[in-house]
Parts: structure tokens; C-alpha cells; sequence
């Protein structure tokens, strides 16, 4: 398993297009958020600048990790690699349980990466402005915990989903489709705003967002459970199909 | 000793049944050639054996157990399925340090196998600029990365040049002379006849003939016919045509019997008490007897 582990490890960082994209979201909150942030209409900034900077840096935190876990997984499927790494290790639910746990991993540090840059960048430019800043606050690590926790979540999904599909773009597409349309158009359908809160993005908001009124009822610990259990579900989903599903 | 052996194997997709109760054994240190038309279920049965296919009835198993149950698999079998098995944005050396990785294999075999299969000043570069006859040299060290004891190749002459298939030939048989299985499939016999002790035809998913590359070259070639030559053709051929054998006369004159072996025509000719001044199977070309097995019953163009 730790050989498995070390193996995904080495996929992650010899190809272009991951290193690609974790590099843009990382420089992300430097380059973009926090001007963004500002813009918006802050005309007090205090430290509650910073962790917007760091709520708006975990959106697009999850989604990379969300995406690169199932370009991670349905990849393997694009290009005919899964063929040789079965070979390896012809124990498949071994190969998905590396797979998902290394992604789970890369997203945890992507997404304290980019943390650590919001918080450089948002300190310094608070600093710059006379605002007292305490970067070590108990709001922001718990925000930066938070941060972590969705991302490795999304990524594991990411992943799980990617395996269950296959096909990269019918996965991509279907994630984009899910995360930028449906969470959003369901619970209106179904005439029941309250369902928002326990879709994956919900929860990702209550997780985020613990002083936000849309954080509702129940709070981030029964998000964090509904978020788990989904991403429960997914993984076992993707270890019991990879591990009948014929390779072709 | 067999290493590989298949029983009453049997597959199916939906209504397609694309292995069909195949039967063979691989014996240890031969290079047996897996041969059959395109769609013949050579690819199906492979990936059946290494596990990546279930089978729906039967069993393959290499030294005895299912591929999957198989102590530190790379070790003990190498195999290249398709020349596509590769991202085309990652280097060619760190394709095979990730498989190493996983295998726990020696990092000093990633340089070894490129150097073996002529890929050592390439390592270095993306597999998306390789060609295809570089791409079945980088599956080749894919296979032979963990120093394996059983070879499985689907097609690996694809995309060869003359040279390269000149190689592959000579490393084959190296590999054998040093007590290794190989199973290497084609779909042309004519392509490894330099290299195979033994061959398995199959044809619709079923086993159409299974033996050393000489005995089943003669086997095939008396079973399907004999060419005699006689003072008295006319009154022959009436003879064999009435004891319900298929006679053609060829430009030369002799007379060409098919479906039948030279001891049941002798019998026949000799019956009838007519003389002969020749009967011999014909010699046919490995690929005429390769056609003739696997288009017997006239469904493949």
C-alpha cells in the first residue's frame, strides 16, 4: 500500500498539466482573490478581509481538487495506464484506495499551499494598511482546517467519481454540470431551499461559512458527517466497480 | 511443466460470445505464438489471464493461480497488451520508475530495461513524441521490468520496422534460451514462424489447433490434401469421387484430393487396384496452413 501510495505520488508530480494547475491555484489568492476582495466593496478592512481571502480561496480550492481527483482516476482509463499499474497490483481495491488516498493528500496540502499564500498576501497587505492582524488566530485555523478537510473530501470524490465513470470528459463535464447547475437548480425545483444545505456544497458552506445565516440548522459537524458519508459512499462505490468491472 | 494453462475458458459481452470454451497449455521455457484472425478473442483470452477481464466460465492461471493471486506479480510475469498504455505528457523513464515504485523493484532496472530494449538515450523524453515501433519498445520494458519468468505480448511487432521486428526476434528467443515462458500472439504466423517453438490457433474463440510450429504444419497440410499422380487420372478420379472425396486436377494434370489423409486415398487407390506414380501431402506455406485453419468454414472474407 505505502509503495502503491508513493507510486501515485510520483504520477502527480511528472505530469504537465497537474503541475499546471496546482501552480495557477496556488498563486490564485495572491493574483486574484484578494484584489477581487477588495474591489468588492470592503471599504473597511479589517481581519475579516482575511478570511474571505481564505473562504474564497477554498471555492476555488475544492473545485481544482475535485477536478484533478477525477483526472487522476478516469486518466488512468484515457490513456490505457490503468493497464500496467493492475498489473502491479492486481488487487484492485488496493489501487483504488491509493488512488483516492493520495489525491485526498494532494488536496490537503494544495489547499494549505494556498492558504498559506492568502494569509501571506492578505497579511501583508492588511499590514500595509495599519490593520492589526493576528494570523494565528482561532478563526483562521479553524478556517484553514476547514479548508483542508472539504478539499481532501472533494478530492476523494473527485476521484471515486472519476473511477465509477471512466470516461474523463462525460466525468469532468457531469462534476461542472452538478457543481455550477444542479446544486443550485434541485432544491428550487423541489420547491425545498432547506435541501441546499445538505448537498456536497452546501455542506462545504456550513463548513466555511459557520457565521453565515445560511449555515441554517445543524451546523458544520452534521455537514462535515453528510460531506463524509458521501464521499463514504463514492469510495466504496469506486473500490466494489473497479473490482469487478471488466478492464477492456 | 505447464506454466500457463487454460480451461474451457469462456467469455462473454452481452450477446457476444467472444471466447468460447477455449482450451491450451503453455509450456515452460517455449515461446509459444498465440495466433488467429483479427477478432479470433486473442486479445480477450489475455487480459482474462492477466485478470484484467473475468472470464464467464472457465479458469486461466499461470504456475497454477488466478494472475491476481499471484505472490509479487511483476516479478514473475511481464506483459504489453497495447502500445497506447502510457501518459503522453510524462517521460518515458518516469513511466517505468512509477510502475517500479509500486512493484518495488531496484530504481538500477528503470535504466537496465531502457537500455535493453534500445531506449536509453530516449528516457529522458515525453512518450506523446514517441513513435509507435518506440512505443512497443517502452511496453517491452514495461514487461521485462521486474526480470519476470513469463512473458505475455499481444501483437508486439506492431509498429516495428524490419529492424525492430529483427530484434524483437532475436531478443525473444534470447529470452527463451534463458529458461523464460513467452506467449506472444499475432495474427500473422508468418510474422513469428522465426521465433515460436509452438503455436495455439484459435479462431472464433474456439481452439482450431495446438502443437509444436512442425506438427502442426504437417497435421494441417495432410489433413487437407493429397496430390497423386497416375497413368489411369480419369478412371482415379471417378474412383475417389465415388468413395466421397473432394478431387480437383491441377494445370500439371495430377489430381488434388482435399479433406482427406494420404493412407485413406492410398487405401481407396489401391482398391481399386489402379497405379500411381506419386502421392505426397502437399507442401503448403505456414500461412496457407494458418488460413486454411482458421477459415474452414468460409465466414471470414
Amino acid at each position: 500500500m505505502t509503495a502503491l501510495l508513493r507510486a501515485e505520488a510520483r504520477k502527480t508530480v511528472t505530469t504537465r498539466s497537474t503541475l499546471a494547475v496546482v501552480g495557477a491555484v496556488v498563486a490564485y489568492p495572491a493574483l486574484g482573490l484578494l484584489p477581487a476582495v477588495l474591489a468588492a466593496g470592503a471599504p473597511a478592512v479589517d481581519e475579516g478581509t482575511l478570511l474571505a481571502v481564505l473562504r474564497g480561496g477554498a471555492d476555488v480550492v475544492v473545485i481544482a481538487a475535485l477536478l484533478l481527483g477525477i483526472l487522476a482516476a478516469a486518466g488512468e482509463y484515457r490513456h490505457g495506464t490503468i493497464v500496467p499499474i493492475l498489473l502491479v497490483a492486481p488487487r484492485r481495491e488496493r489501487f483504488v484506495a491509493a488512488k483516492l488516498g493520495s489525491q485526498a493528500a494532494l488536496a490537503a496540502v494544495l489547499a494549505l499551499a494556498v492558504s498559506a499564500v492568502g494569509l501571506l498576501a492578505g497579511g501583508w497587505y492588511l499590514a500595509g494598511r495599519d490593520v492589526s492582524v493576528r494570523v494565528l488566530s482561532a478563526d483562521v485555523l479553524g478556517t484553514v482546517g476547514a479548508v483542508v478537510l472539504v478539499a481532501s473530501l472533494y478530492a476523494t470524490i473527485g476521484a471515486a467519481v472519476g473511477a465509477l465513470v471512466r470516461n474523463q470528459t462525460a466525468a469532468v463535464a457531469g462534476a461542472l454540470i452538478w457543481v455550477l447547475a444542479v446544486e443550485n437548480v434541485v432544491p428550487l425545483v423541489l420547491r425545498s431551499p432547506g435541501l441546499k444545505r445538505w448537498l456536497p456544497g452546501g455542506a462545504v458552506d456550513r463548513l466555511l461559512h459557520v457565521a453565515d445565516p445560511l449555515a441554517g440548522t445543524g451546523g458544520p459537524w452534521a455537514a462535515l458527517v453528510a460531506l463524509a458519508g458521501l464521499t463514504a459512499v463514492l469510495a466504496a462505490g469506486a473500490a466494489l466497480f473497479t473490482r469487478s468491472a471488466d478492464v477492456r | 511443466m505447464d506454466t500457463i494453462v487454460v480451461e474451457e475458458l469462456t467469455k462473454r459481452f452481452g450477446p457476444v460470445l467472444a471466447v468460447d470454451r477455449l482450451s491450451f497449455s503453455v509450456g515452460t521455457g517455449r515461446v509459444t505464438g498465440f495466433l488467429g484472425p483479427n477478432g479470433a478473442g486473442k486479445t480477450t483470452t489475455l487480459r482474462i489471464l492477466l485478470g484484467l477481464v473475468r472470464a464467464s466460465a472457465g479458469s486461466a492461471t499461470l504456475r497454477g493461480l488466478p494472475y491476481a493471486d499471484l505472490p509479487d506479480p511483476a516479478r514473475q510475469v511481464g506483459a504489453v497488451l497495447e502500445a497506447i498504455s502510457f501518459h503522453p505528457g510524462r517521460r518515458a523513464r518516469d513511466h517505468l520508475r512509477i510502475l517500479a515504485t509500486a512493484a518495488r523493484l531496484p530504481r538500477a532496472r528503470v535504466e537496465e530495461t531502457l537500455a535493453l530494449v534500445g531506449l536509453a538515450d530516449a528516457g529522458h523524453r515525453r512518450v506523446g513524441g514517441f513513435s509507435l515501433g518506440m512505443r512497443q519498445r517502452l511496453g517491452l520494458a514495461t514487461a521485462l521490468l521486474g526480470d519476470p519468468e513469463i512473458l505475455v505480448l499481444d501483437e508486439p511487432t506492431n509498429g516495428l520496422d524490419p529492424d525492430g521486428v529483427r530484434w524483437l526476434r532475436t531478443l525473444l528467443r534470447q529470452l527463451a534460451g534463458e529458461g523464460r515462458t513467452v506467449l506472444v500472439s499475432s495474427h500473422l504466423l508468418s510474422e513469428v514462424a522465426q521465433t515460436v517453438d509452438d503455436v495455439v490457433i484459435i479462431d472464433d474463440g474456439r481452439l482450431v489447433a495446438q502443437g509444436s510450429l512442425a506438427e502442426v504444419a504437417r497435421h494441417a497440410a495432410r489433413r487437407f490434401s493429397v496430390l497423386l499422380r497416375s497413368p489411369q487420372a480419369t478412371e482415379l478420379e471417378r474412383v475417389l469421387t465415388a468413395a466421397d472425396l473432394e478431387v480437383a486436377v491441377d494445370r500439371d494434370g495430377a489430381l488434388v484430393v482435399s479433406g482427406a489423409t494420404p493412407d485413406v486415398v492410398g487405401r481407396a487407390v489401391a482398391q481399386a487396384g489402379l497405379t500411381l506414380y506419386e502421392m505426397r501431402p502437399i507442401d503448403h506455406s505456414l500461412e496457407d496452413v494458418f488460413l486454411q485453419l482458421t477459415t474452414r468454414q468460409g465466414s471470414r472474407s
